[in-house]
């Protein structure tokens, strides 16, 4: 399997968290709201394209507002196999800060 | 609701791949809205510029990725085939590289024309004020106007943003401590037209005109009298490394002048070219000629106006003026117009007005060269249409291969076509070297450049892209075709079908081409036929020996004639003569005399007119054959007596010409007194005829034509500046010798010539690769024939004659349509000359001999190749 970055993590968290809502600008803001940093579109739309290509995320062309001069969004998912390289991360940062910890 | 513009967001969907297209021009937008509306829209069209330009070398990689295995196939596989067929490819390629360089150069030539005053930033809304004055005197029309013009337009005219006035100084002796400024031989070389080296402006100059200062307040530097500007490399030259600000320059016999200020050189391409500006105060100085708004003066003046200013209301507001100084009816005789600085350089217009500045640009030829230009490069492009077709059965099984193992069409063409955009590419590179080549040989002859850099000519960089790709597809995509729809069930059998539409369109094309060339070279023969005529005749003068001394405008009639008779008294000089042109210089003007009062039209002649003394005979050694001379004892020769040549007395129509009057269109009559033998004042311009009229109108001569005595021709000259110096203290002495004038007047014919022959090699060149191609053709596909007729004992001249026998045809059909075409073309170009060599028949004869040589040529060397090969080889069966 392919490793995960820090970013890509970060950003597939994000998708988790928007639910139907995680398409790219929605995942800047949450983004840069949590990080309280400014995060810039580029470095949200490149890690999602190596995500999608890793088949880790899957995008699906969604619902298109005035805004966007009528084109559609295109809102990510996580993969089961997302799902897994996640809780994998997930069990190895743990184990890390439970060690740390004591 | 803020949107990004329409066209970025197709910018935007062209750059991103495919999977992108839909979603991020939308999240694109959206950011764009967000940041328009929370900040500004102008940040928002900043970010969204920057996005797409960040997207950019991605775009590229991915297209170099996706397109990677076919343009590294299609570099390999032209390489290849170059290397294979060294001679066709050689052949192909050495023709476009031909081509090409002749193309290069015409676009080169024509875009140095078209930049003409493109480096002045604010081009657009320069104009200069023409004026014309209608007075009971006549009319005068004139680039020139008054001089308190500019300044009171500037104060008055609310449009107006800045009022340029300047004259140039082309009398003005500039100098160093005692060195002459402009050196001797400069003064001397004839043909200097460009504007003189120094203009006396007003501190708007610099504000109408961008001449960047690179030490200097551009506000100040021209404010002060006695202050002058020089060019860095007029400062180089002539003070070295030392610093020429704050150096004295003495202008004139005794005003002092400053340096004030550098200027970075003024490029060449600008009516405004000069090394040296002298501020507009210094002028009171040096022409104390009080300002009047009675006339239109001699000052030029060049506005520009404000962006919102339209150019008619201003022309309009100059009236204003006008009236504001003059009385009513005084100011209704002037009109004035704006005319665009990008305008001025084409402007053909420019002669009839007065003053006009140099140079200027010729439309008509810029087309003559522009269709030679074409021509040859049509030329190079069928060639290579020929040379590919034929070659195309070469490569018959490669496509045949191709297309069995899943080519499509729209691949083999693309291939085919990069094949051609790759010869392309080389061919540029070999031509790009010729033209630099040929650009560094040739400036240094010119007056001044007129080839285009590529550095600072996007005119040019755009021309020469846009001419490889068109040649590129108009050359490329037809063989391409070709190849691409071969059938590949027919060429795998090896039945290769020649059909004969195709052979019909070869041949076509080789005629074409022999048309074209033959043409070329005959109307180049008769050129050259002409110049060396034109060198054989005899002048019918004597030129030998005349030092012709140009006195100009500005002095009197009594001047000159005071000049000449001082000349006269010392043993300086044989016989000295009057003349407003002599004969053997450019430009003898001319005039339109009537056999009638009435002055219609079928009763005129058209003729030279030299206004002269009655030395002129003695000096020149014109012959009479009839009549007498007109003399200076008698009182009524003056303005009234002519001398007419032969032709002239051809022309009039009538046997006893003498006692003749002809009339002038104002009004004057003159009165033949004599027939003097024809002799040939200038060799072409304009008008056919060789009539020649001699007038005694001493008073409107002001270039001397002194005889020397033969052998002491350095003292002579020594003794006449000695003369000079006496009579005009303050000019310089210049001379010219009249042989030298005729000479380089030859050579100016010769010029045209030279380029002709050039390119008359080079169009024979194409028709002979042309037929070179076509026997390559025949010789593939009647491999088994020459085979057979080999082994049956038939000699390598016989199979060459087999081979080369299709197109005698096609050259005779040639000859049959380019020599009347030539004929035609070559009694147009004699026209303007006034002695006309007779145009000799052989002379066609020995063109077409020579087209039939080239394709006899050009057919042997491919035929030999084919009748030498082993027949074994052709033909054995599979």
């Amino acid at each position: 399997m392919k490793s995960i970055t820090r970013k890509e993590e970060m950003i597939m968290l994000a998708i988790m968290a928007l639910g139907s809502d995680a398409y790219l600008i929605a995942i800047q803001q949450y983004l840069s709201e949590i990080t309280q940093k400014k995060v810039s579109l580029t470095s949200v739309h490149l890690p999602l394209s190596r995500l999608e290509d890793a088949m880790m995320i899957l995008g699906k062309l969604g619902g298109a507002t005035a805004v966007r001069g009528g084109r559609r969004k295109k809102i990510y998912s996580i993969t089961s196999q997302g799902e897994v390289a996640l809780e994998e991360l997930k069990r190895i940062s743990d184990a890390l800060w439970n060690g740390a910890a004591i | 609701m803020p949107r990004p513009p329409h066209i970025l967001e197709t910018w935007l969907r062209r750059l991103l791949p495919d999977r992108d297209k839909e979603s991020l021009p939308g999240d694109f937008a959206e950011m764009f809205h967000q940041i328009a509306t929370t900040r500004n829209r102008f940040k928002a069209l900043l970010w969204y510029l920057s996005h797409i330009f960040k997207l950019i070398p991605n775009h590229f990689i991915q297209q170099i990725n996706s397109q990677w295995a076919l343009f590294s196939h299609v570099v390999m596989a032209s390489i290849r085939i170059i290397s294979r067929q060294r001679l066709y490819m050689g052949i192909t390629i050495i023709g476009m590289v031909l081509g090409l360089a002749i193309g290069l150069t015409t676009i080169g030539y024509m875009s140095y024309e078209a930049s003409f005053e493109d480096h002045h930033e604010h081009k657009d809304r320069v104009y200069r004020i023409n004026g014309r004055q209608y007075s009971p005197d006549g009319e005068d029309y004139s680039s020139q106007v008054m001089a308190p013009l500019g300044p009171e337009m500037k104060a008055n005219i609310p449009g107006v943003e800045a009022a340029a006035i300047f004259r140039i100084l082309g009398e003005v002796d500039l100098r160093l401590g005692e060195k002459g400024f402009i050196p001797d031989e400069q003064r001397h070389s004839q043909g200097y037209v460009h504007n003189s080296n120094c203009f006396c402006a007003n501190t708007d100059f610099l504000n109408v005109f961008t001449l960047p200062l690179l030490v200097g307040d551009k506000q100040t530097v021209l404010e002060k009298p006695f202050s002058v500007l020089i060019t860095e490399s007029a400062a180089k030259e002539h003070f070295g490394d030392k610093d020429p600000m704050g150096q004295t320059v003495k202008l004139g016999p005794d005003l002092l002048c400053q340096i004030t200020g550098i200027l970075k050189d003024i490029p060449y391409n600008t009516q405004v070219h000069c090394n040296f500006i002298i501020s507009w105060p210094t002028m009171s100085r040096l022409d104390p000629v009080v300002p009047t708004w009675d006339r239109l003066g001699n000052v030029h003046v060049y506005v520009k106006l404000k962006e919102t200013a339209l150019p008619a209301n201003v022309a309009e507001s100059i009236s204003g003026i006008m009236e504001n100084h003059l009385s009513a009816a005084k100011a209704a005789q002037y009109q004035f117009e704006l005319q665009p600085l990008k305008s001025l350089y084409f402007d053909t217009f420019g002669s009839g007005r007065r003053g006009d500045l140099r140079p200027h640009g010729e439309k008509s030829m810029l087309w003559t060269l522009g269709i030679i230009g074409a021509a040859i490069l049509l030329l190079a492009m069928l060639n290579f249409i020929n040379l590919s077709t034929a070659r195309a059965t070469d490569r018959l099984k490669e496509v045949g291969l191709r297309k069995v193992i899943g080519a499509s069409k729209s691949q083999l063409l693309r291939q085919f076509l990069g094949e051609t955009l790759f010869i392309m590419i080389l061919a540029l590179l070999f031509s790009i070297i010729i033209y630099e080549g040929f650009k560094f040989w040739v400036t240094p002859q010119l007056e001044r450049p007129m080839f285009a850099d590529f550095y600072n000519n996007p005119r040019f960089v755009t021309g020469i892209l846009t001419m490889v790709l068109s040649v590129t597809l108009a050359a490329g995509f037809y063989p391409a075709w070709i190849m691409a729809h071969r059938q590949p069930a027919v060429i795998l059998q090896n039945r290769q079908s020649a059909r004969s539409s195709k052979s019909m369109l070869r041949k076509s094309l080789v005629i074409f081409q022999f048309v074209i060339a033959i043409a070329f070279v005959g109307t180049t023969a008769i050129q050259y036929n002409q110049f060396k005529y034109l060198t054989s005749v005899a002048l019918g003068f004597n030129s030998e020996n005349i030092l012709l001394l140009d006195l100009g405008e500005e002095h009197s009639a009594d001047d000159v004639q005071r000049m000449k008779s001082h000349l006269q008294t010392g043993d300086q000089a044989v016989s000295v003569t009057k003349v407003s042109t002599p004969p053997g210089r450019d430009g003898i003007p001319y005039c339109i005399l009537y056999k009638n009062a009435a002055c219609t039209e079928e009763e005129s002649i058209v003729s030279r007119v030299y206004d002269t003394d009655d030395d002129f005979f003695e000096t020149f050694d014109i012959q009479l054959v009839k009549g007498r001379f007109f003399s200076e004892q008698r009182q009524t020769d003056f303005g009234n007596a002519i001398l007419i040549n032969e032709s002239g007395v051809r022309a009039l129509g009538t046997d006893d010409p003498i006692g003749m009057q002809l009339h002038s269109e104002s009004g004057k009559s003159y009165h033949i007194v004599g027939v003097v033998k024809d002799f040939q004042g200038t060799t072409q311009y304009s008008f056919s005829s060789n009539i020649s009229i001699i007038a005694l109108r001493p008073e409107r001569a002001r270039t001397l034509a002194i005889q020397l005595p033969t052998g002491s021709t350095g003292e002579a000259i020594k003794a006449i500046k000695k003369t000079w110096d006496e009579q005009l203290p303050d000019e310089v002495f210049e001379y010219t010798f009249l042989e030298d004038e005729i000479k380089a007047m030859y050579d100016g014919l010769n010029e045209p010539t030279r380029i002709m022959v050039i390119l008359s090699i080079m169009t024979m060149f194409m028709a002979g690769s042309g037929i070179l191609g076509l026997v390559a053709f025949t010789a593939r596909q009647k491999t088994k024939e020459i085979g057979i007729r080999k082994v049956m004992g038939a000699s390598i001249g016989q199979i060459v004659y087999l081979l080369g026998r299709e197109f005698i045809p096609l050259v005779l059909i040639s000859m049959a349509i380019a020599i009347p075409l030539s004929y035609l073309g070559a009694q147009d170009m004699l026209n303007d000359y006034a002695v006309q060599a007779p145009i000799n028949p052989l002379l066609f004869l020995t063109v077409g001999l020579t087209a039939m040589l080239i394709a006899v040529l050009a057919a042997a060397i491919q035929g030999v190749r084919a009748a030498r090969a082993n027949p074994i080889k052709a033909i054995q069966c599979e």
